[in-house]
């Protein structure tokens, strides 16, 4: 009997312990991604959906995500605001327009401590890798989409407090009790059981302005990231740093390559964002 | 003896330092660094490299406002009479300021993001892509040693405040 034959006498269950123990070891030993989507373990066993509060603009695209830990694996939630990963974590960010997924990025935290990117492309009822080199697609309709390199992958996430940009305290906030419950987080500060974790904020306008330009500006200008004197990071318990409200709306504000912000990932201006962050920022700066 | 150990090292440390600068000043020497962001003056037998702006990139005080209409002809380039500003197919681009200074220059910078800028092309290595006539595919094939020793080098200079523009979008899309 082969193999396979072999494991058609063991329970639904425990085949699918199988595959996600299987998955994680072939995927944190360094192997290369797979080529299918459907081959990584998402829909398997352990994998859990999450939603950041404040969302990274992706020209309207509508985007779901996942993350699987390896079996009894936690995140090291140590430093608030940099957690740590262990090894074999796996994350899925689905990224969807006019209600039709066009791709969905993979990536996965190998023995060696490196993590592995990809972008599949759906195809019909599954996503196919998309060329480490990046690809841009023509939608129906005629738009233009632009899956991302490796590079600009790695050029996001790479150099962030924590590589993983999504599923963190501030971005979670009110979910994290639930994560402490669920076992998911360790050396987690202990007042996260009953009180979620947030940063001081004047009122909503400031919460809503500044937790956009925490989740689309935080992961490069933060202290020891990009060498610019412009801290948009937001820390658990903290007030945001002051910012130059000038510079900040005219790269957000702009689509010229050379000058917007965030410089990849976006053609279209977020008219919404910029809204949020006019009202708040003209508000302020009124006597 | 045992008391001379730590000079010695210190020593050892500093030719090491030293040596990794001069090797740094030959690749730039050698590498046409300052072909382009060394601007070129009038002198009496022609455009010469203005030395006492070394290495800082395009003047400040030489202001373009846009890109120039494409030449007829074959031609796609046309340089400004710095050899500090090229307007091509992406719009027009800007040397930088090579030197030190800590507002307009590579003063803030740290290894990591030079090397990284180099290897990806892209500024600091997560931004904007590097335009052209930068020469990135030619220098992102350098080791990590010589990129190391080129930014020993250029950080050794003496700083030079002049803040270079952003680069220009093109008049038309590039692509269609």
């Amino acid at each position: 009997m082969s193999g396979l034959g072999a494991l058609g006498k063991v329970p639904l269950m425990h085949r699918f312990a199988a595959t996600a123990v299987l998955l994680c070891l072939a995927t944190a030993a360094g192997a290369a991604l797979p080529e299918r989507l459907s081959q990584t373990g998402l829909g398997g066993p352990g994998v859990r959906a999450f939603e950041p509060r404040f969302a990274l603009w992706s020209d309207g695209a509508a985007k779901r995500r996942w993350i699987a830990l390896p079996p009894g694996g936690q995140v090291d939630a140590s430093q608030p605001d940099a957690w740590r990963f262990p090894i074999g974590t796996r994350l899925w960010k689905e990224f969807s327009v006019d209600g039709r997924p066009v791709e969905t990025r993979h990536f996965v935290l190998g023995f060696d401590g490196r993590w592995e990117f990809a972008s599949y492309v759906w195809q019909g009822d599954d996503a196919v890798r998309a060329p480490a080199r990046g690809q841009t697609l023509t939608l129906p309709g005629g738009r233009r989409y632009d899956l991302p390199s490796v590079g600009d992958c790695v050029a996001c996430h790479a150099g962030a407090r924590s590589p993983v940009l999504g599923f963190a305290a501030l971005q979670l906030g009110p979910a994290v009790p639930a994560l402490l419950r669920d076992g998911l987080l360790k050396n987690a500060p202990a007042a996260w059981a009953t009180q979620a974790p947030d940063f001081i904020a004047s009122g909503p306008a400031e919460h809503a302005a500044r937790g956009y330009l925490h989740g689309n500006c935080g992961h490069c200008h933060f202290d020891g990231g990009v060498p610019v004197p412009l801290r948009l990071a937001l820390d658990v318990g903290q007030p945001p740093a002051p910012v130059d409200a000038a510079q900040v709306l005219r790269r957000a504000g702009t689509r010229n390559p050379y000058q917007q912000m965030p410089p990849l990932g976006t053609r279209d201006l977020d008219r919404q964002g910029l809204a949020l962050l006019q009202r708040h920022f003209i508000q302020e700066t009124r006597p | 003896m045992k008391a001379l150990i730590p000079v010695l090292i210190l020593l050892a440390g500093t030719a090491q330092a030293a040596d990794r600068i001069e090797r740094g000043q030959y690749l730039v020497n050698t590498s046409g660094c300052r072909d382009c962001h060394t601007p070129l003056k009038m002198g009496a037998h022609g455009p010469e490299p203005d030395m006492a702006r070394s290495l800082s990139g395009h003047p400040q005080d030489f202001v373009i406002t846009a890109p120039v209409a494409p030449p007829q002809g074959p031609w796609m380039v046309v340089t400004a009479q710095t050899a500090t500003a090229f307007s091509g197919p992406w719009g027009v681009s800007f040397t930088a300021n090579l030197t030190p200074d800590v507002e307009t220059g590579l003063g803030r910078w740290s290894e990591n993001d030079f090397v990284q800028t180099i290897r990806t092309g892209r500024h600091l290595g997560r931004g904007r892509p590097v335009l052209p006539p930068m020469p990135i595919p030619v220098y992102s094939q350098m080791t990590d040693d010589d990129l190391k020793a080129v930014f020993a080098y250029l950080k050794s200079l003496p700083p030079i405040r002049n803040k270079v523009p952003e680069p220009l979008a093109p008049l038309a899309p590039a692509h269609p």
